[in-house]
């Protein structure tokens, strides 16, 4: 290990080419300077001479603050999109998408900038929307079959909790969507953040950003039939990945062209007006503030704006009104986002704090079912309330898998969601397109037939379908394909 | 010498911004929350009483 205030004298483009020193390379080491110290670098081969070992190996890794992290990740890890990195960028600590290579020559940090921190992962947002997707793809069939096997209470509770409530009221089934939006609110300021550190315009983000809107909502109305080409009454447009489309396109403005007091200010003023609007907008025939399928104002929206076909006679869960509410839950995931990216506290303390903002949105929720019961929590017109109690959980999550994986370190164990994670769009879309079940039962419903009682030929069919579905994903994974949007 | 100076124009720098005014911030902050919501409602006012078929 060397210090290296000679280091200002290596050109860092040579160093990332891998090219040989030139003589000035050579230079005796200077003292270092009185106030201002280079960052230390590390040499992959440590040497007693620190100058001969500078021109023997140009890759140099930046010194953690923290403590590295010791395993290498696989080779499927390397390069491509999804993944991690952290790059040093004017002195703050900015995460991407991209695990590093352990190939690719590792930028050195020649400034006198203060040292960020690097080699930080943000593992637990790929867990958790891959944890997020699971209860989508067979979780929660699996566990409504073990619940008809075992009589455990837990498993009672957990079977009740993995259908969404008629009207009003929450279970976890409801929590899905909107932790799939506030986690992809929470990677805006990894992907748009490292493009606007990088110096793209933010027009070019707010083309982006509109594309992938559009697409969203083209693919939303394909998952809906709209490749049947039915009549506009018979086809509904309206659909989760255009609600997601349209919610994060609004988030992503406010994530572009706002500073984070405005992006404190937006949600804020958002839900303060969306339940302004349920409270004090007259309905025709239903008045104010009637929180009911027929008489809420979304709905109401929904009948007289949609010329095409809605979930129900009355309203559309993914209506056109919803996405700002929605839009909410994205912002405050884009807060917590740069919250974990920008900030340079300890990740334990990092973990606390998105626990005890979980715990506020928590309190914030309990505090208004104390004050205003008749604003009640339903999932279908996006009250208030259940914005604020999911964000509560999805913050309580977050804290749990980051303090566990990021924190701790302890991130094995979650591969099997990470697999998920990283194409949920994918699985989404698949899940209509294709007939996995076909196909698992194809390959596994013989065996599980002839082997196995009946009783338990439902739950080993939902294993067998998980297991087809994780295979294709980790297939995909391997071969570093990650269809995104 | 030269620091001396250096600190000198930092100094005057930082002499010739005006202090923060919190209590303004904290005003303005409300007024901008109060004009989204306004923002958010009037949108749904208009959506609620606009009949588009």
């Amino acid at each position: 290990m060397s210090m290296n205030p000679q280091s200002e004298n290596i050109d860092p483009t040579e160093q990332s080419k891998g090219l040989s020193p030139t003589p000035q390379d050579f230079k005796a080491p200077q003292p270092p300077a009185e106030t201002k110290l280079a960052p230390e670098i590390r040499l992959d081969e440590p040497s007693q001479d620190s100058t001969a070992s500078i021109v023997k190996e140009p890759l140099f890794e930046p010194i953690l603050q923290d403590k590295p992290e010791p395993e290498h990740e696989p080779e499927i890890y390397i390069d491509d999109e999804p993944h991690y990195e952290t790059n040093i960028h004017h002195g703050v600590q900015t995460e991407d998408l991209e695990y590093p290579s352990p190939v690719a020559p590792v930028p050195v940090a020649t400034t006198t900038e203060k040292t960020p921190k690097t080699n930080v992962r943000i593992r637990s947002i790929d867990a958790l929307r891959g944890f997020d997707m699971f209860w989508i793809v067979g979780g929660a069939s699996l566990i409504t079959h073990l619940s008809k096997l075992y009589d455990w209470p837990w498993l009672q509770w957990a079977s009740t909790q993995l259908h969404h409530p008629a009207w009003e009221g929450f279970t976890f089934f409801d929590l899905i969507f909107p932790l799939f939006l506030f986690l992809a609110g929470a990677s805006m300021p990894i992907s748009l953040g490292k493009k606007l550190d990088r110096g793209a315009s933010k027009t070019s983000l707010l083309g982006k950003i509109s594309i992938r809107a559009i697409i969203l909502i083209l693919l939303g109305i394909i998952y809906n039939g709209g490749l049947a080409f039915d009549k506009l009454e018979n086809t509904r447009l309206c659909s989760v990945l255009g609600f997601i489309g349209i919610s994060y396109f609004i988030a992503g403005l406010i994530f572009i062209f706002a500073d984070v007091k405005h992006r404190v200010m937006w949600p804020i003023g958002m839900l303060g007006g969306y339940y302004a609007a349920l409270m004090f907008i007259n309905v025709p025939d239903h008045g104010a503030g009637a929180l009911t399928p027929e008489g809420v104002f979304t709905g109401y929206i929904d009948q007289t704006w949609a010329a095409w076909k809605i979930y129900t006679p009355n309203f559309d869960p993914e209506g056109l009104f919803l996405p700002i509410a929605g839009a909410v839950v994205a912002i405050i995931g884009s807060l917590t986002g740069s919250f974990l990216v920008r900030c340079s506290w300890n990740k334990f303390i990092k973990a606390i704090m998105l626990l005890i903002f979980g715990a506020i949105f928590y309190g914030a929720y309990y505090g208004l079912q104390q004050v205003h019961p008749e604003m009640i929590v339903a999932k279908s017109f996006w009250s208030p309330p259940f914005v604020l109690l999911c964000l509560g959980w999805s913050l309580l999550l977050l804290g749990a898998f980051y303090f566990i994986m990021d924190a701790i370190g302890f991130w094995h164990w979650a591969f099997f969601f990470i697999v998920i994670g990283m194409n949920s769009i994918t699985i989404y879309m698949a899940d209509r397109l294709f007939n996995i079940g076909h196909t698992s039962n194809f390959l596994f419903g013989g065996a599980i037939n002839k082997f196995f009682k009946e009783e338990y030929q439902p739950l080993l069919t939902s294993i067998a379908f998980i297991l087809v579905w994780w295979v294709i994903l980790f297939f995909m994974y391997r071969k570093k394909i990650f269809l995104r949007v | 010498m030269s620091q001396k100076n250096q600190i000198t124009a930092t100094e005057a720098e930082q002499a010739l911004e005006p202090p923060p005014n919190y209590a303004l911030d904290v005003l303005l902050f409300i007024i901008k929350t109060i004009l989204i919501a306004a923002g958010v409602f009037g949108l749904a006012w208009i959506l609620v009483n606009v009949k588009f078929h």
